[in-house]
């Protein structure tokens, strides 16, 4: 069992590209020049990391703007149990803990977050479908070498940053190099790209 | 990475294969560094495909394909938050297997065949029987789509026969509200959750099937400090603990049928304790015997006498502290409270007996035309108060609450289409029972059906849909369904955002959206379909599809009057929108009973109008939140307050009717002694025709199930997982059983959701309806269980 969970790794990290490692490769500074800031984990983290992070986060969603699945048994969940591990503020990260909730004043967790495997008395045929979603824009932008990046994704209902980019979040190459840092939204704006300006929307016109 | 990091994402690696990865791109490509969205990608506001709630959602576009949804934040109904159905309704698009051509069926197999084709032989068989044609519709046409078949049949045809599968869902409501206010459509409005202190369900599962509306009230609720003295309150009543039970304050459990005798129960404590609200019933309540006579208020307390609380607790299993607790709450003028109910009342042999109950609460203790007070009947379909209600596709229906037994109302309608008068008939065609009842005897002798799915939904399948392979049946759909699968011919349908359309959802509201993206191959629209019919019954020479000048019955024109050939497929596809020019033609009809929609072009600048939409001095046009109330409705006269203009009487009185506990017509005995209850998930829309090709919804529910109270099951020796055989005097099917499910059957009441077409419920369920409302009762009938492993 321990060999397929090392295979399966392996073919992971193997089915990724490199592209954002290349990404992270820094110049040295030209004499007189202060080196840019180290403002992004993806930096610092090992490229095959940054990519399993993303593979991991991007298959948990059918596409960007939807909500993750559950990656885990919900036999007999309800509710009212999601709170329990996923509170907004738990004191200690663990095994029991992973993650909190970003917008914990929503109270209906399931009625947006789907189990991801079906009861026990189900079984799943496959879906044959030609659905090809919108990917979600994993990495800011900055305006030259020492601006800091902007936010790459919406943050209604991420309100939260140090969920995920705090010291306890579940990816390490999501993690802020300065938590220390609280006012996010002080230095990374969102993306001009992550707004969603409606278009009158009509196809003759 | 230190150990724990290592441990997550080595625990996370295997679950990621398990899950075999949601999002369906290039391998590697959606781990990529990507710093911005695609350029090219637009986002255009629609309302959301499902459910009657009439969430607000936001269609990214890119390439010509739908790759995104989110909530819409400017939306009042759901403020940018939608449920997991509402997030991937874009994949319902893209399952493999859309319908793609017409098929016509030779030799017993579906055969390719042209649009041409398709429109001629639909043509012809139609105007060889034209009065034993019909039509079955659906809550989930637009506005354009009901209304143009209203026409083609009811004008075209000189024929009623038309009825939508809101018969199924809605049409106890609806007589409901015309029976006690004269006018169909509720009064108040999604915002009275926002302003309530008391919501209470009436066999409601809302944090499933109308979770964004749950959540709304739950939200608020939660948010408030355990100290605050103010407190909200969430009392749900049903027959089966669900998700919305686990989040209420108290739970009344009552046996199947009673809730009638419990409605009456509080309105006999609101009168034994002197708490109803005398000057409100003073003013704007009548009363009225079972049978329609007048009654005063002490006829009416003496009907109410067998529903004491210690009486009623006896019939319904509810106990008297608890039939105290609900008397309270209506008996207290401080407090706010919001009735909401949907199929488990509209679903019942006495539904609309059991809407005009709960209305009487309301009239009785005043607890109506207030802010945060209000009885709500939530719908099912999303247009299923759009379309269906006031476009009036039901037999006995015309469009903006005309009747066609009232020959003032044909009157108005045969000028407004410019028919002759006399085209259209004053007998009521046949409701949806009757209408598969008489195409089994071969009264009827066609049918055609539009966006839904008879074949899996109509009760006791075994009997009423038995001959329907051995009728003229056409039927349009996005995918195979068990319907197509008896189907003369199959005509490929526009999906959703591939079409325009308006709707309206259960607070009023009327929505719009453009096309956004093409339907697949050569699908096109429900109304493009029906044009191109009657048009070439027009060419044929069939004179119902002339209108008294000789001009073609639905001709569309522009804005100049002049006509346009949209029934040519091009034209109706690049050169014009006709769902513009059908939803203009309609408007002018809502006026009459004060039902007011907005003019489209205000439709596309807003997210969504509630009716009336009256233009004011400066004209600004204003939607009406709440109806019949003193400066939110126009149409309340100054001075009054509150105004039930709709009264049939002319005396701006509502009704508060004595209706009666009655038995069900089938109770469980010896040989099949559980309540049967039917039902949907939150994962899927009616039949799953579309959520059952969405793999993240499909995945997290992809079969029927069986629910039973363990103890039942421990009383049969049935175990988690086992097969069971459910059976009644109609059907049996077999299911798996889920004892750790998401709701908890009172003993001696089994659930079954109705969505999946592999496992079809309705073999089993009981046909019997509302005889006012002529709704089935799919929520109570006489089964047994057996196992089978």
């Amino acid at each position: 069992m321990n060999g397929i969970i090392r295979l399966v790794a392996v073919l992971l990290l193997v089915s990724c590209g490199a592209r954002a490692g290349e990404d992270a490769t820094e110049s040295a500074p030209a004499p007189g020049q202060v080196a840019a800031p180290a403002t992004s984990a993806v930096e610092t983290v090992p490229p095959e990391q940054v990519e399993a992070d993303r593979a991991h986060r991007a298959g948990l969603r059918a596409f960007y703007t939807a909500p993750p699945v559950i990656p885990h048994d919900t036999e007999g969940l309800r509710n009212q149990d999601c709170q329990g591990c996923h509170e907004n503020n738990s004191p200690e990260p663990s095994d029991q803990t992973p993650l909190g909730t970003p917008h914990f004043q929503r109270t209906n967790c399931l009625q947006c977050h789907l189990a991801s495997e079906p009861w026990t008395g189900g079984t799943v045929t496959p879906v044959a479908s030609d659905w090809v979603g919108l990917e979600q824009p994993n990495e800011g932008r900055r305006a030259h070498e020492a601006a800091p990046p902007t936010i790459p994704h919406r943050v209604r209902m991420r309100e939260n940053c140090s969920l995920c980019h705090g010291p306890e979040s579940l990816y390490e190459s999501l993690q802020t190099p300065h938590p220390e840092r609280t006012s996010c939204q002080q230095c990374h704006l969102p993306d001009a790209a992550s707004r969603f300006e409606i278009t009158r929307g009509d196809l003759e016109k | 990475m230190n150990g724990l990091n290592r441990r997550d994402f080595i625990k996370r690696s295997a679950h990621l294969a398990a899950l075999a990865v949601l999002a369906p791109t290039v391998p590697g490509k959606a781990s990529a560094a990507n710093t911005s969205l695609p350029d090219g990608l637009a986002w255009y506001k629609a309302p959301c495909r499902f459910c009657g709630t009439g969430c607000g959602v936001i269609v990214g576009v890119l390439d010509g394909r739908v790759v995104a949804v989110q909530g819409d934040p400017d939306n009042t109904v759901n403020k940018g938050l939608l449920c997991a159905k509402g997030y991937h309704a874009g994949m319902a698009l893209y399952g493999k297997d859309r319908l793609t051509h017409p098929m016509i069926r030779r030799n017993g197999k579906l055969k390719r065949v042209s649009w041409d084709e398709a429109i001629d032989h639909i043509a012809d068989r139609i105007m060889e029987d034209p009065k034993r044609f019909s039509i079955y519709g659906s809550g989930q046409w637009t506005i354009g789509e009901g209304y143009i078949c209203q026409k083609f049949m009811k004008a075209g045809l000189g024929n009623n026969h038309i009825d939508p599968n809101a018969r199924l869902c809605m049409a106890s409501a609806a007589v409901g509200l015309v029976t006690t206010f004269g006018v169909d459509e509720p009064s108040g409005c999604y915002d009275d959750l926002d302003e309530c202190d008391t919501v209470i369900t009436w066999g409601n599962n809302w944090a499933e099937m109308h979770p964004v509306l749950f959540s709304r009230f739950m939200d608020r609720k939660h948010a408030r400090a355990k100290s605050s003295p103010d407190q909200l309150t969430y009392i749900d009543m049903g027959t089966r603990r669900t998700r919305s039970t686990l989040a209420a304050d108290h739970y009344l459990e009552f046996v199947p049928q009673t809730d009638l005798a419990i409605a009456n129960c509080i309105c006999y404590q609101l009168l034994a304790e002197d708490t109803y609200d005398k000057a409100f019933v003073a003013d704007h309540v009548r009363f009225k015997g079972n049978d329609g006579s007048e009654m005063t208020l002490e006829d009416y307390r003496a009907f109410l006498a067998p529903y004491s609380p210690e009486k009623v607790a006896a019939l319904s299993g509810v106990s008297e502290e608890q039939l105290r607790l609900l008397g309270g709450i209506f008996g207290d003028p401080h407090r706010k409270v919001v009735s909401l109910w949907c199929m488990g009342m509209n679903q019942h042999t006495r539904g609309t007996w059991i809407n005009n109950l709960v209305y009487n609460v309301h009239l009785l203790s005043g607890k109506i035309g207030k802010a945060g007070s209000t009885p709500f009947s939530l719908t099912g379909q999303p247009s299923a108060c759009g379309t269906c209600r006031e476009v009036g596709t039901f037999a006995h229906g015309l469009p903006g609450g005309r009747l066609v037994a009232k020959a003032e109302h044909r009157a108005e309608c045969e000028a407004l289409w410019n028919v002759r008068p006399g085209t259209l008939n004053p007998k009521p065609g046949y409701h949806t029972m009757k209408m598969f009842q008489a195409l089994n005897s071969g009264e009827l002798t066609g049918m055609w059906v539009q966006v839904t799915n008879p074949g899996q939904t109509i009760p006791n399948l075994n009997q009423n849909v038995n001959q329907l392979r051995d009728r003229f049946l056409v039927v349009s759909d996005v995918y195979p369904t068990v319907t197509t699968e008896m189907a003369d011919v199959v005509l490929p349908a526009a999906l959703w955002v591939e079409k325009h359309g308006v709707v309206g959802n259960s607070e009023r509201k009327t929505q719009q959206w453009f096309r956004m993206v093409n339907p697949p191959g050569e699908a096109r629209d429900d109304v493009w379909q029906v044009l191109a019919v009657a048009r070439r019954m027009y060419e044929r020479g069939f004179e119902g599809m002339r209108d008294k000048d000789g001009n073609f019955l639905l001709a569309i024109r522009d804005e100049k009057g002049r006509e346009i050939k949209a029934w040519k497929w091009k034209v109706f596809n690049k050169t014009f929108n006709v769902d513009r020019a059908l939803f203009e033609e309609y408007r002018p009809f809502t006026i009459k009973k004060h039902k007011d929609v907005a003019p489209y072009d205000e439709l596309v600048r807003t997210h969504g109008l509630r009716w009336p939409v009256v233009q004011d001095s400066r004209g600004v046009w204003r939607e009406t939140k709440r109806r019949f109330v003193e400066g939110e409705d126009p149409y309340v006269e100054e001075g009054k307050a509150v105004q039930f203009y709709g009264a049939a009487a002319g005396d701006d009185r509502a009704i508060i009717w004595a209706r009666p506990y009655e038995a069900p017509p089938e109770v469980p005995d010896d040989e099949y002694p559980l309540w049967l209850c039917t039902g949907r998930v939150l994962e899927h829309w009616h039949t799953a025709t579309m959520t059952g090709r969405i793999k993240p919804l499909h995945d997290a529910m992809p079969r029927a199930y069986v629910e039973l109270h363990p103890e039942d099951a421990e009383a049969h020796g049935l175990n988690e997982g086992d097969l069971v055989r459910i059976t009644s005097r109609r059907g049996s099917i077999v299911l798996p059983l889920w004892l750790q499910g998401r709701s908890l059957p009172q003993r001696g009441l089994i659930f079954v959701p109705f969505f999946d077409e592999t496992k079809l419920i309705n073999m089993v369920t009981l046909d019997a309806y509302c005889p006012m409302s002529k709704e089935p009762d799919f929520k109570k009938c006489a089964v047994r269980v057996e196992s089978v492993t």
